[in-house]
């Protein structure tokens, strides 16, 4: 809800003139209807990212080359120098994600919240600066404290900058998590030569993170079935043993987990079997067309 | 029967002494046997388990593989943990990787193998368990049956002479439970001698042709599951219980059979007379 008005805000502070006042009313209260709408459903786990990622359709498609493509969009994504090209990459690859990919357009903007939120409030402050005289070129403002608050051109030119510049990089991180599992991120990590030690922790804590959040879950609902959250005190004083129980079960499970790695003859070095994933045309072509876009558009202002 | 495995005056206890320790044991497990370990909580089971695959090393005592001592070297170590696979009581310690496909590949590249093999080796561990639908899945979307199949294929992958199996039927459902039999036989069909650490003396009256009791650290008995059973006494010392079918075959005062099936076959013939 906060976000959604935060949303309706950012779009009216940085259209404000530039816009005529009715069209730019309507555009920003469907903004807020519409965000509202998509953003009530958050009801995924922390985990809803790597699930989703497996089953896209898109996963199947060399990861090498799609960390490679979206690393590369990112870096031109941040560099433009105009907000259009960015803007346009969000939408393209955001509709790659979610058409190509097969994955719900409701999960994925669910997903787009938390990012949401920050990127908001970071482009809220960049549009509004307080003045002790009012600019002469405001186009909004509000006294506040003995100055004013004030959007003028050039801040909505930089928030509007900033913005799709962010816009655009999230996407570009969104494609590559939505479409590709964390395993096989870390073996591409691997084959640039990544520390092994970094790795291998990376291994073990992507792994035991589910395990320690079915945990705590199993431990956390067991605590309420015992009344265990019927009251703030009670609720304090139970978090707390759930994770001081939590952290004594990870040392436990810490210790039986190596076991079992030794008794499987590991002797420092975790390595597993990389399944081949061919490189093919179609997402050589559907990633080259956002390339391009992006080159000239750096080129072109 | 070629000696595989030989526990010679073996002890050891953990630090703090609270938890199961093992008091000098002696037992040696030949190849192509099919073992239980009975025994409560505690007895030690797993402990023995534990040494027996090299994880830990015993205070006191030798063990020897094929006839060979296993020093403290880590190469004689990794000798022990090659030839005897131990697949552990809770999948979810066992389980590291992001797929069940780089999971099976684990064991099979830590003994150094080349790709090619470890390949070969993991596709028919994937065959053998009935897991190839399963093989891009994460280990965070199994069952719990499935989980325990990938974590015996783990091991079978591995290709050990002996496999340890400690409670593989805990956590199963009935379906679970007649599958893990049956994957129990496919295992020994290949060569691979199986010992079994469970409470289920059903279990090991139908399954085993061989019963080790545990009680407190110490092995109590060594024998073909006719005679352990026979021995009432020991059993309620060391809280084990008759199972189903000796306890029928009593009240009813007739033989004891190996299966259910058995027992319904003879109430015919019984009847027809």
């Amino acid at each position: 809800m906060i976000t959604a008005l935060l949303a309706g805000v950012v779009l009216w502070s940085l259209f404000a003139e530039t816009l005529p006042p009715v069209p730019l009313a309507a555009i920003s209260a469907a903004t807020v209807f519409v965000s509202f709408l998509l953003g009530r459903h958050h009801s995924h786990g922390p985990t809803a990212m790597d699930s989703l990622a497996r089953s896209s359709r898109l996963c199947g498609e060399n990861a090498s080359f799609k960390a490679a493509a979206s690393g590369l969009l990112l870096i031109l994504s941040t560099a433009s120098p105009t907000p259009l090209p960015p803007l346009f990459l969000f939408f393209f690859l955001s509709g790659i994600t979610v058409v190509m990919g097969n994955i719900p357009v409701r999960k994925y903007f669910a997903l787009f919240w938390l990012p949401a939120a920050f990127l908001l409030l970071s482009a809220l402050t960049l549009l509004w600066d307080f003045y002790r005289v009012l600019p002469e070129n405001e186009v909004l403002s509000l006294p506040f404290f003995g100055g004013w608050l004030a959007v003028t051109p050039a801040s909505q030119s930089l928030g509007g900058l900033v913005l799709s510049r962010a816009l655009g990089a999230v996407s570009c991180l969104y494609f590559l998590s939505l479409s590709t599992p964390l395993p096989e991120l870390f073996a591409v990590l691997r084959r640039i030569h990544t520390p092994e030690v970094v790795l291998d922790l990376c291994m073990l804590i992507y792994r035991y993170l589910f395990i320690l959040l079915a945990t705590a879950h199993d431990m956390r609902d067991s605590a309420a079935s015992r009344l265990g959250y019927a009251s703030l005190l009670k609720s304090l004083r139970t978090t707390g043993l759930v994770y001081g129980r939590l952290l004594a079960n990870s040392f436990r499970r810490a210790g039986q987990c190596f076991d079992a790695m030794e008794s499987r003859c590991y002797t420092g070095k975790i390595a597993f079997l990389t399944q081949r994933k061919p490189l093919t045309g179609k997402v050589i072509c559907l990633l080259s067309i956002p390339l391009v876009g992006m080159t000239f558009g750096m080129f072109l202002t | 029967m070629n000696e595989l495995l030989r526990f010679e005056n073996v002890s050891f206890h953990y630090d703090g002494g609270e938890r199961e320790a093992l008091f000098p044991l002696s037992v040696r497990l030949f190849e192509g046997e099919k073992i239980a370990v009975l025994g409560s909580n505690g007895a030690g089971k797993s402990t023995f388990f534990l040494l027996a695959n090299g994880v830990l090393t015993p205070e006191r005592g030798t063990i020897f593989l094929k006839g060979q001592p296993v020093g403290k070297k880590e190469k004689e170590r990794l000798a022990l943990r090659k030839s005897v696979g131990l697949v552990f009581q809770d999948p979810d310690v066992q389980l590291l990787a992001g797929t069940v496909e780089e999971e099976i590949s684990f064991g099979p590249i830590n003994l150094g193998l080349p790709e090619k093999e470890v390949r070969r080796r993991v596709e028919e561990a994937l065959n053998s368990l009935h897991l190839t639908s399963y093989r891009n899945r994460g280990p965070q979307y199994l069952s719990g049956g499935e989980k325990r199949r990938v974590a015996i294929a783990d091991i079978l992958a591995m290709e050990p002479d002996m496999m340890l199996l400690d409670e593989p039927s805990s956590n199963l459902d009935p379906a679970g439970r007649v599958l893990l039999e049956t994957t129990l036989d496919t295992l020994h069909q290949k060569g691979i001698t199986l010992v079994v650490a469970t409470h289920d003396v059903d279990f090991a009256w139908r399954w085993a042709d061989r019963i080790l009791i545990f009680h407190q650290g110490e092995l109590k008995k060594d024998g073909p599951p006719l005679e352990i059973f026979k021995d009432e006494p020991l059993l309620s010392h060391c809280g084990l219980e008759l199972p189903l079918l000796w306890r029928v075959a009593q009240a009813l005062s007739i033989p004891v059979f190996r299966s259910p099936e058995e027992l319904s076959n003879y109430k015919i013939g019984r009847k027809i007379l």
